[in-house]
């Protein structure tokens, strides 16, 4: 009988509210029936074909076709959760589990998915019950120990993502989160081996190579975090990685910049004296765009450490070294906006121009 | 009209314990799609109807052979018909929220809620036998189950339960939501169940389940099977057993 649509129909009044979740069971209106479709849905899935529910003011309907190519609640979990339907995918674990309390996919999933709910307690207990049925289940001890990490135990965390490189050495994910759960706990020599093995095994994974470049800027590597932290914002351009990566690598430039001269730069000192000097017979509105000029332009990144006058503003005559747009926008920001962290230090050279100009800050 | 070997061993074991030969016919208009008249009052045997066209023949004669068989295997003095006093009956239209109809169609009603009380509870205990030992007929029987599930469903539809009252269509309901959970179970399919937990059934299927799980299945206890179901679907009283007889 496969593929065979068949309707079943009753009436809404007959619908019994207290199957639904006990806050879902006062709604009313469109919200009380996509509440009922939402959970009849969920109870068809897994019965070996497709079930639409629609419900109208007066009737539920079920329309049920069969299909030989029905996969496991388990895995229809899983894609809904991999397709970003994280409450339909939760709910048709949660079924999953129902039916067999045993089903290492559904456990593993449903894990998962609740450690990133921020419901780890109950994750905790679903990914303790996995280990124990199925300890060999791939990444099930890496689950396990992001879901204690995410408890705040971090020692029980890295004994479990050790426990999971012990069952599978090549794991990437055991790899990269005893990495990161080391680093955390201060271990940066042993968490720098695991986090170079991660990148080796996941080379387009953004945040493997954002806890590389972390761990060798803490390290004192900079050169390496440099490259690590560049990588991060090829793969995740724009993204929240990115931030952190751009974050890392004004850190690095910050260093850098101070290694160079000690305390005060003599160059950023003119640089800002110039910017006041400018700056002061300007009206408010033209500060304003030169600055955000220079913001836009520092958004793809300017290059701090190198001496050639390679810029050039709509805004302002000359051609510019990086550093000396920096101190600019700098200054700009102190006029337009001084909440504005533009992520580069240079308020001793700022203050110290402010000084000779006989301005206050 | 050749019956398969195993239905006719059923037919000599109702002939050897009853001392009646059994007939096997057609009838175009039965309502069921099949029927089982014992032998009374001067018939010369026992009559088995189906409707004619159905590919399953040889699952619906044989249960109702069953129902003969499970009657007969018990002794003379144990054996039962269900009967109602008028004021039984009167009491189950009352209990079935009949009251408001016209009495013949009360009447109607109530006959056919107690039958269906009959056919089903004792109906799990032919339909489990004839599963279990069987095994030739199992695509029929497989096939003739799946249509009854649809027919089920097709009597939750608003327009049919609004038809009756109440009381009536829960008790025809709880009885349909068991043999929806049992056979769900049995043949891997237990979506045949979630309209009738929709619809708030799953407490009445707990009750009528837990009896059909207590009481043993030997023809002897069917009556108590019978006994103990009725108030699940509110059918106390409306009812009781008369000694069987042939006249």
């Amino acid at each position: 009988m496969p593929d065979t649509p068949h309707d079943i129909q009753f009436p809404l009044a007959d619908f019994d509210r207290s199957l639904l979740p006990e806050d879902q069971r006062e709604l009313l209106g469109d919200s009380y029936l996509q509440a009922i479709r939402e959970h009849l849905i969920g109870q068809f899935v897994g019965q070996g074909g497709a079930a639409e529910v629609a419900v109208t003011h007066d009737r539920v309907i079920i329309r049920w076709k069969e299909s030989d190519k029905a996969e496991s609640l388990a895995d229809q979990g899983a894609n809904h959760l991999k397709q970003g339907n994280t409450d339909k995918g939760i709910a048709t674990l949660r079924v999953a589990l129902e039916r067999d309390p045993a089903d290492a996919a559904a456990l593993f999933n449903l894990g998962m998915s609740l450690v990133e709910a921020r419901h780890v307690g109950e994750a905790l207990e679903l990914l303790e019950r996995l280990v124990a049925i199925a300890p060999d289940y791939p990444s099930a001890w890496v689950a396990l120990g992001v879901a204690q990490g995410s408890f705040g135990e971090i020692d029980v965390a890295i004994q479990s993502f050790r426990e999971g490189l012990v069952r599978h050495p090549q794991d990437p994910f055991a790899h990269k989160n005893l990495g990161a759960a080391l680093s955390q706990s201060g271990q940066l020599d042993e968490a720098r081996d695991h986090l170079k093995a991660a990148v080796v095994l996941l080379p387009s994974d953004a945040q493997a190579w954002l806890n590389l470049g972390m761990n060798l800027e803490q390290s004192g590597v900079t050169a390496e975090a440099e490259t690590a932290y560049q990588r991060v914002i090829t793969l995740d351009p724009g993204g929240h990685l990115a931030e952190k990566a751009e974050a890392g690598r004004n850190r690095i430039t910050q260093i850098k910049f101070r290694n160079a001269c000690g305390a005060l730069r003599p160059d950023v000192l003119t640089y800002c004296g110039d910017a006041i000097r400018v700056f002061e017979t300007m009206p408010q509105e033209e500060v304003q765009r030169t600055t955000l000029e220079i913001a836009m332009l520092g958004a793809k990144g300017l290059t701090v450490n190198d001496p050639s006058t390679k810029y050039q503003l709509r805004s302002l005559p000359g051609d510019f070294t990086g550093l000396h747009l920096l101190c600019i926008e700098y200054v700009g920001f102190k006029i337009i906006d001084p909440t504005v962290d533009i992520g580069f230090d240079i308020s001793a050279e700022y203050a110290e121009a402010c000084r000779l100009r006989g301005q206050p800050q | 009209m050749p019956l398969a070997p195993e239905v006719q061993q059923l037919i000599q074991q109702v002939e050897q314990l009853s001392n009646r030969p059994v007939h096997v016919m057609e009838e175009t208009d039965l309502k069921a799609r099949a029927t089982v008249t014992p032998a009374r009052r001067g018939a010369p045997g026992h009559i088995v109807r189906f409707r004619p066209g159905s590919p399953s023949l040889d699952y619906l004669v044989a249960s109702q052979l069953q129902f003969l068989i499970r009657t007969f295997t018990c002794p003379a003095a144990e054996r039962w018909d269900i009967v109602s006093t008028d004021t039984e009956r009167d009491l189950g239209i009352k209990a079935m929220g009949l009251g408001g109809f016209e009495e013949p169609l009360a009447r109607m009603m109530i006959s056919s809620i107690i039958t269906q009380l009959r056919t089903y509870s004792i109906g799990f205990r032919v339909d489990d036998w004839i599963w279990k030992n069987l095994p030739g007929l199992r695509q029929q029987q497989e096939a003739e189950i799946r249509s009854q599930l649809a027919e089920n469903e097709r009597a939750l539809k608003p327009e049919t339960r609004q038809k009756f009252p109440k009381p009536l269509v829960d008790a025809n309901s709880s009885m349909n939501a068991l043999y929806a959970t049992l056979w769900g179970e049995r043949l891997h399919e237990t979506r045949f169940v979630i309209p009738f937990v929709a619809m708030g059934y799953r407490g009445k299927v707990a009750d009528l389940r837990a009896v059909l799980d207590e009481t043993p299945d030997d023809p002897a206890c069917d009556r108590m099977l019978i006994e103990r179901w009725a108030p699940v679907v509110g059918l106390t009283g409306a009812f009781h057993f008369k000694p069987y007889t042939t006249d």
